[in-house]
């Protein structure tokens, strides 16, 4: 069972992560990558504010690959690892179970790893189990070559082979707590003087914020190898949007994507800005839809106004694809 | 020139005095023996305390001049190993201070390390310190302008004081766009990846100072763990590499054979 609210049950297990299933396995599949960095639980933290539940009930049998953490003998696993390696064996496996390839749907960093995998599936036959039917991201860095991303701001003069060389992984709560360092006031006496609020609203809502609290604070490790690559690769060379990203010696460029594309990102992320992920339609070749959402990161999967105005026109779309 | 041979002689000989003073290195026998000589020639108690304070300060002048005596000439043999530094082999081409001598004698390596470790650790507390200083001024900006903006506002009363949930949006309405600026700025970006890259150097260099007295006590260091998960790597992707190359197959085995279901 996964964290969340959303009935669920683990499916397969990929080399670094565990498929799990939510729904039912006769609904046409579709397939979440979620980020390296936190846990997919923000995905289905509250009833009326899961996107998982959301896509369940919208008509989906919902797959979320979750990633394990890597212990220290997985420090050399690579970006690589994760797109050719499991997300291609929770591809492979969707559709030796539903018979017909799933629909991807990448979240933030995640986004990267599904337009990644979207690039190489373009040279799979459509009668390859690895194929897949479109592809979806939602509040992805693909175009980080500005100074609006802060991210990627901060990321250019570190020497991020020295870096991993040093730790090999990269512990989760320093990570985070860099994420935090961002907003410091926003997240931190901002946040924790409205607790008494909070408290007096009831249990229920002292466990949503608890949850919120441990999700912001609970990421994984993340191995050092697939870190290095995405910092350098990704916010240093900006090399997905410039074409000329390589892993393992495979050149990936975002014109060979062939499938429907769908794109949403959040006007007020400060995480991932608005001129970091929109844009796609500009490089694929394919059918683009490109969403913007007003509100922040988070919001782009837990707010009201994303639920309201940002899932159903998704779930059209998935329809229609 | 035998005279000079034998005046410069006489001056090492003096200078090398010291060594001799190995069983007395604070030279506590030969303070007592120049007090107790001042004692006896000393004829009223002011004269003896007068002459063992001379005494005492003579022997500190005496041994302050061998300590810069020894100083300069450590000085010197550095400068002349610097300057001959580029010419040799393992020559590191660093910065011409004294971290820039050659490696001389056994265990070359771990002698660099040493000097590495002496190097990145005065970088990593350089990086620190301007990180620390430009947080300082960062703090004191957010503070003097907080204390603006409590000053400036002269409506309020004893009576109507702020709660401390009006504080806490008060401050962070004053503090949050002067440490948002303060982000921004490329000096900032650059203080904090020069802090991140001393640090991860001066780990590096510990790590590998320790991997060595790791491996001389048969322990296991990082280099080893390191090199047990490379070959996991090389194994596990060997591994993936069969499985694509076979879904590949039988893909095509399929589309051969018009049965488009897996």
């Amino acid at each position: 069972m996964s964290s969340g609210i959303t009935p669920s049950q683990t499916v397969a297990e990929t080399d670094n992560g565990i498929l799990w299933r939510f729904g039912n396995a006769t609904k046409p599949p579709l397939l979440i990558v979620y980020s390296l960095v936190n846990q997919p639980s923000i995905l289905d933290l509250t009833p009326g504010r899961s996107m998982i539940a959301r896509l369940v009930d919208g008509g989906y049998c919902v797959y979320l690959l979750a990633w394990q953490p890597p212990g220290y003998a997985r420090r050399f696993v690579s970006l690589s690892d994760y797109i050719r390696g499991d997300i291609c064996d929770a591809l492979v496996h969707i559709h030796h179970t539903h018979g017909q390839p799933a629909h991807l749907l990448g979240v933030c960093q995640g986004g990267v790893l599904a337009l990644c995998y979207a690039a190489l599936a373009s040279g799979y036959s459509n009668t390859d189990a690895r194929q897949i039917r479109s592809l979806t991201t939602l509040a992805t860095p693909w175009d980080t070559g500005h100074a609006e991303d802060q991210l990627a701001e901060l990321a250019r003069g570190i020497d991020f082979q020295a870096l991993v060389k040093a730790t090999g992984n990269i512990a989760g709560e320093p990570l985070a707590a860099v994420f935090a360092s961002l907003k410091p006031f926003a997240l931190g006496p901002r946040r924790y003087s409205h607790l008494n609020t909070v408290m007096a609203q009831g249990e229920k809502a002292v466990a949503e914020f608890m949850r919120m609290e441990r999700w912001m604070y609970d990421g994984p490790d993340l191995a050092g190898q697939a870190f290095a690559e995405f910092a350098e690769q990704i916010y240093q060379n900006n090399a997905l949007a410039n074409g000329n990203l390589v892993l393992d010696g495979t050149s990936i460029t975002l014109d060979a994507i062939h499938v429907p594309v769908f794109s949403a990102y959040a006007s007020d992320d400060h995480l991932v800005p608005p001129r970091s992920a929109q844009g796609l339609s500009t490089l694929i070749q394919s059918d683009c839809t490109e969403v913007a959402v007003a509100g922040g990161h988070l919001g782009l999967f837990i707010s009201t106004r994303a639920h309201r105005e940002l899932y159903p026109v998704l779930l059209d779309w998935l329809t229609a694809h | 020139m035998a005279d000079e041979r034998g005046n410069g002689q006489q001056d090492w000989a003096e200078w090398l005095s010291w060594l001799n003073l190995s069983h007395d290195p604070l030279a506590i026998q030969r303070l007592l023996e120049q007090s107790t000589q001042a004692l006896r020639q000393a004829t009223t108690p002011q004269q003896a305390a007068k002459q063992v304070a001379e005494a005492m300060a003579a022997e500190s002048a005496r041994r302050r001049e061998q300590g810069e005596g020894l100083a300069q000439a450590l000085q010197s043999w550095a400068k002349t190993l610097a300057s001959i530094a580029p010419l040799l082999p393992d020559y590191l081409g660093i910065d011409a201070n004294l971290s820039a001598s050659p490696v001389l004698g056994p265990y070359p390596r771990q002698q660099a390390l040493f000097q590495a470790l002496q190097r990145d650790s005065d970088a990593y507390q350089h990086a620190l310190a301007q990180h620390l200083d430009s947080v300082t001024t960062l703090t004191e900006r957010c503070t003097e302008a907080f204390r603006d903006a409590l000053g400036a506002d002269n409506t309020q009363t004893d009576a109507d004081a702020l709660s401390p949930e009006q504080l806490i949006e008060r401050w962070s309405a004053v503090a949050e766009p002067i440490y948002e600026k303060w982000l921004d700025e490329a000096d900032t970006k650059t203080r904090l990846a020069a802090l991140t890259n001393a640090w991860s150097a001066l780990i590096n260099t510990l790590r590998d100072l320790a991997d060595g007295y790791f491996e001389a006590l048969g322990l296991p260091s990082t280099r080893a763990m390191d090199d047990l998960a490379h070959e996991l790597q090389r194994q596990r992707r060997q591994h993936r590499q069969a499985i694509n190359d076979l879904r590949a197959e039988i893909a095509d085995l399929r589309q051969q054979t018009g049965q488009d279901k897996p």
